[in-house]
């Protein structure tokens, strides 16, 4: 498992590295002078310079890249346009998106993969049609206006749970669940789509499986010939596929959070391109693609536990 | 002695799949009807100016957020313009970004999928790793990114999905390359002599054709739902031209006064991706030898 | 009286290119402590007539006909009952020792899952037994391998494993289908000897399903042929082989190497699709000998020597092999 492993975040390292040239160059790429911009759109030639000159802006790209990632390899993005660390930004905006995506991933999880096993199980049946219609609507229908009409039903006409806004889970518990719960089912709707789908073919396949008919001729019940035999080797096809939605995740989470006006890490980035703010935008972008591969990581941690095929190298292989 | 097999007509195996496969696909209501409502608006994105009551722009001030009626199906938005009509106007974007996102991706991703997984060894490990980075960049960071760079436009948002698709295409093209390159008939070519390029053409690519339409048929509803979400966020189509994420948009505004303005468009992208989803799914079933038995 | 009476069974299957059948009204029995070698070409219904009868067939499999075994009728058993009987009373070995296993869970962990549910050992005594279970299947290091996973062993190892898995309940019957197939021929003799072994050591009655002629006469007390879902001939073993009756089976030892034999023949043609029942002789389009009658009835079962029975209108040893 080491050695997976280890050649696994090795990968990671040079993906994520790549994608700081990449952020960082794409920034650079952005139309307009950066100098401008943090000038306040002071025309002065004289202070353009000298901000060019504090923000390192005059020096050749590499340096400046150097300078940049070295820093930001200390935890230090830079300040923003309004003179804020961004680290410090984005620090305060990723938790309320942690709790958005984590209560999402539950629901998608929980769904996705309890309805999948059914359907698999009863091929056929008006529950895996039920199941599977249901997984086609949640990945056909557009999340942001699943959210739109949550708002209507629930906010607007009902008066249940409030349209929009945070409150944080220390100010307030229940009104924290209040404010999340809504984004957090549209946000977990197209996973739980995907899980579906993903657990009941991989179930599917794995109920034909020559063991899980062993495990059947063994004579054992048919929940335990489901629940461990199939559902253990469905885990292991299902748990790549987590890893793979989280970019869809991230994506979900910068519309949700803007449906629902949601101070977090989504909407930072949206804020970010609207107000043309370099520094900010370039941290955000690392961040997110760090994020991703971090979180791959541990999910192939999760595979490889799952499956001793890489967990224990055979010694004895053929 | 002499032995004769019977069981085996002779068909002309092509014209013989064909029928199988047609006959499948019949055999699936819910794919045939996923290809009529696709076919529907598609028709619906090239007549909008035949069919549609009113041009997209075409303003009725004594009819501002008219409930539907005779003169307007669907009623007016807050400037009195047709909603049934603009949904019609609106399919243009949304099929545009659609069609045009998922050949983008896969002019990228094809040829660059086949290179890697039949040539494989460090261009396969160069190619692999670029997937991997451009796929740590979520698809709407992506697009964000290029919307802001290009600055917002229809083709920029079309651009932007494409290239937010191409990643896991390639994967795809990848491993199909990489099974097909192992198939007798490969290897067959390959003991003949024949170039890379011609058996690339003769057999890697035809196989996975069908693979291909399958992914197709997949990336055209969420490049259609990519579509509405940039121009919902601004990103995408600017008004006033017609698209159901910049109606969505409008229609934020006014989610207690009227609701239907955000209902009808967000159907019409349901229904829209939906049918291509219901039609993907069946070819799928239809294509993919592992569910035929 | 018999351990296990099969009547009248057929099998279908549902696809979505029509029905194909798969077994078309077999019967026979199986005594205790009897080897019976059930041969055909691959295709020919032998292992599905086998899985049907513990019902291991997917859902778009239809089973007539009856079994019955210690008194109950397997096909309409509840399936509780049925589960009491699986592993525990039948076992089966599965053609492929490579994916038969769970690449998921340790091989001593899937042995004694079986030791668990019927026997109701605890995890203790359960990994004790598999042990010895491992010895009886003569695999090396047994308490090593116990805490090893299916990838870590080779197909050889593996099907041992899954004979051990078969054995430990001490079943009355053992199925085993196509056990050596999969496997190189200096491992078949082994697996061979073992299940020989199992059947004097524990009188286990044992099915030996295989397209192979070779094995069987090895082993088997009793063959049966079937082609195309049906049988067509059924004689103990040295019967059959001294006089086979069906020009198949004819076909079949033509196509076993045995000394002074000559060249090896191989039965030309190939198995007909089961898409429609047959109204001829299934095996006629391949036949030297089918005439009119072949290609237009399709010949009943008949007793042509003691517990000899063939279905074919023209029974006899082939000129050439017989001389």
């Amino acid at each position: 498992m080491g050695g997976f492993l280890l050649r696994k975040a090795g990968a990671a390292l040079v993906v994520v590295f790549l994608s700081s040239v990449v952020v960082f160059i794409g920034v650079r790429a952005l139309p307009g002078d950066p100098a401008l911009a943090l000038g306040a759109e002071n025309r002065d030639p004289a202070v353009l310079a000298a901000i060019r000159q504090a923000y390192g802006l005059d020096q050749p790209l590499p340096v400046q890249y150097v300078k940049w990632a070295s820093r930001a390899l200390r935890g230090d993005l830079g300040l923003d346009a309004r003179q804020l660390p961004v680290g410090h930004t984005i620090i305060t905006r990723i938790p309320i998106t942690l709790e958005l995506a984590l209560l999402a991933v539950l629901i998608g999880v929980v769904i996705g993969i309890l309805a999948g096993v059914i359907a698999a199980v009863r091929r056929g049946k008006l529950s895996d049609h039920a199941a599977t219609t249901s997984a086609l609507v949640g990945l056909s229908v557009p999340h942001f206006w699943l959210g739109l009409m949550m708002i209507i039903v629930f906010a607007v006409d009902l008066r249940w749970l409030p349209a929009s806004g945070y409150v944080s889970f220390h100010e307030h518990p229940l009104s924290n669940l209040e404010h999340l719960l809504m984004p957090a089912l549209v946000l977990g709707t197209g996973l739980s789509a995907v899980l579906m789908r993903q657990t009941r073919s991989a179930m599917l396949s794995s109920l034909t499986a020559d063991y899980v008919r062993t495990a059947r001729a063994k004579g054992l019940s048919e929940r335990s010939v489901i629940a461990k035999h199939a559902l253990r080797n469905s885990l292991i096809t299902v748990t790549t596929v987590v890893g793979l939605q989280l970019g869809a995740l991230i994506s979900g989470a910068v519309i949700t959070e803007q449906i629902f006006v949601i101070p977090g890490f989504g909407r930072l980035t949206l804020e970010a391109v609207n107000e043309r703010d370099y520094t900010l935008l370039q941290g955000v972008v690392l961040v997110a693609a760090t994020g991703y591969v971090v979180v791959n990581l541990l999910v192939d941690v999760v595979y490889s536990l799952l499956n001793p095929r890489i967990r224990v190298s055979g010694s004895n292989t053929p | 002695m002499s032995f004769v097999d019977t069981s085996v007509a002779a068909i002309n195996p092509r014209a013989r799949r064909r029928r199988i496969l047609r006959r499948r696909f019949m055999r699936r209501p819910l794919a045939v009807a996923g290809f009529l409502v696709a076919i529907a608006f598609v028709l619906a994105a090239i007549l909008a100016p035949v069919i549609a009551p009113y041009s997209a722009g075409a303003t009725d001030f004594n009819a501002l957020l008219a409930h539907s009626s005779r003169h307007h199906l669907l009623g007016t938005d807050e400037l009195g313009r047709d909603v049934f009509s603009r949904i019609l106007w609106g399919a243009r974007a949304s099929i545009e970004a659609g069609v045009l996102a998922t050949l983008l991706a896969m002019a990228v991703a094809v040829p660059i999928g086949i290179v890697a997984g039949y040539y494989r060894g460090w261009v396969d490990a160069a190619i692999a790793r670029l997937t991997d980075v451009l796929l740590a960049f979520p698809f709407l960071i992506v697009a964000v990114g290029l919307a802001a760079i290009l600055g917002p436009s229809l083709t920029n948002a079309t651009i932007a999905l494409g290239i937010g698709a191409a990643p896991a295409l390639i994967r795809i093209a990848r491993g199909e390359a990489l099974a097909l390159r192992e198939e007798d008939y490969v290897r067959a070519a390959v003991a003949n002599g024949a170039s890379d390029l011609r058996i690339i053409a003769r057999h890697v690519l035809p196989n996975m054709l069908s693979t291909l339409i399958v992914q197709a048929t997949v990336a055209i509803p969420a490049a259609i739902i990519g579509e509405a979400v940039l121009s919902f966020l601004g990103l995408g189509v600017q008004p006033p031209t017609p698209s159901w994420g910049v109606m969505l948009s409008d229609a934020q505004s006014y989610l207690a006064q009227a609701p239907r303005l955000a209902i009808y468009p967000g159907i019409a992208i349901f229904l829209c991706s939906l049918s291509f989803n219901l039609l993907g799914d069946g070819l799928r079933d239809i294509l993919d030898p592992r569910t035929t038995r | 009286m018999s351990l296990l009476a099969v009547d009248g069974l057929s099998v279908r299957f549902d696809t979505d290119d029509g029905p194909v059948h798969a077994v078309d009204q077999l019967s026979f029995t199986l005594g205790e402590s009897e080897v019976l070698g059930v041969v055909g070409e691959s295709g020919c219904g032998k292992s599905v007539s086998f899985m049907s009868l513990l019902r291991l067939l997917p859902e778009t499999a239809t089973v007539e006909g009856s079994a019955t075994f210690d008194g109950i009728d397997l096909l309409r058993a509840s399936p509780a009952r049925l589960r009491a009987i699986r592993g525990r009373k039948i076992a089966f070995v599965f053609q492929e020792p490579m994916t038969s296993l769970n690449p998921a869970f340790k091989i001593g962990n899937q042995i004694g899952e079986v030791l668990r549910r019927h026997l109701d050992l605890s995890r203790r005594d359960a990994r004790r037994r598999t042990i010895e279970l491992l010895e009886l299947v003569r695999i090396p290091a047994p308490d090593q391998r116990v805490d090893e996973y299916p990838h870590q062993l080779s197909g050889g190892m593996r099907q041992r494993v899954m004979i051990a898995m078969a054995v430990a309940c001490d079943p009355k019957i053992l199925i085993a289908d196509e056990p050596t197939t999969a496997l190189d021929v200096t491992i078949q003799a082994g697996i061979l000897d073992l299940m020989r072994d199992i059947r004097e050591r524990l009188g286990t009655a044992i099915v030996l399903i295989t397209h192979n002629l070779g094995v069987v006469a090895d082993v088997a007390d009793r063959v049966l042929v079937m082609y195309a879902g049906r049988k067509v001939e059924e004689a103990p073993v040295h019967e059959l082989f001294a006089r086979p009756q069906h020009p198949y089976t004819n076909g079949l030892l033509g196509a076993v190497p045995r000394p002074g034999a000559g060249r090896l023949r191989e039965i030309p043609g190939r198995v007909p699709s089961l898409a429609e029942l047959p109204v001829a002789c299934a095996f006629a389009p391949r036949c030297p000998r089918a005439d009119q009658l072949s290609r237009s009835q399709v010949p009943d079962l008949r007793e042509v020597a003691p517990q000899h029975h063939v279905a074919c209108f023209h029974p006899g040893p082939d000129a050439e092999a017989a001389a």
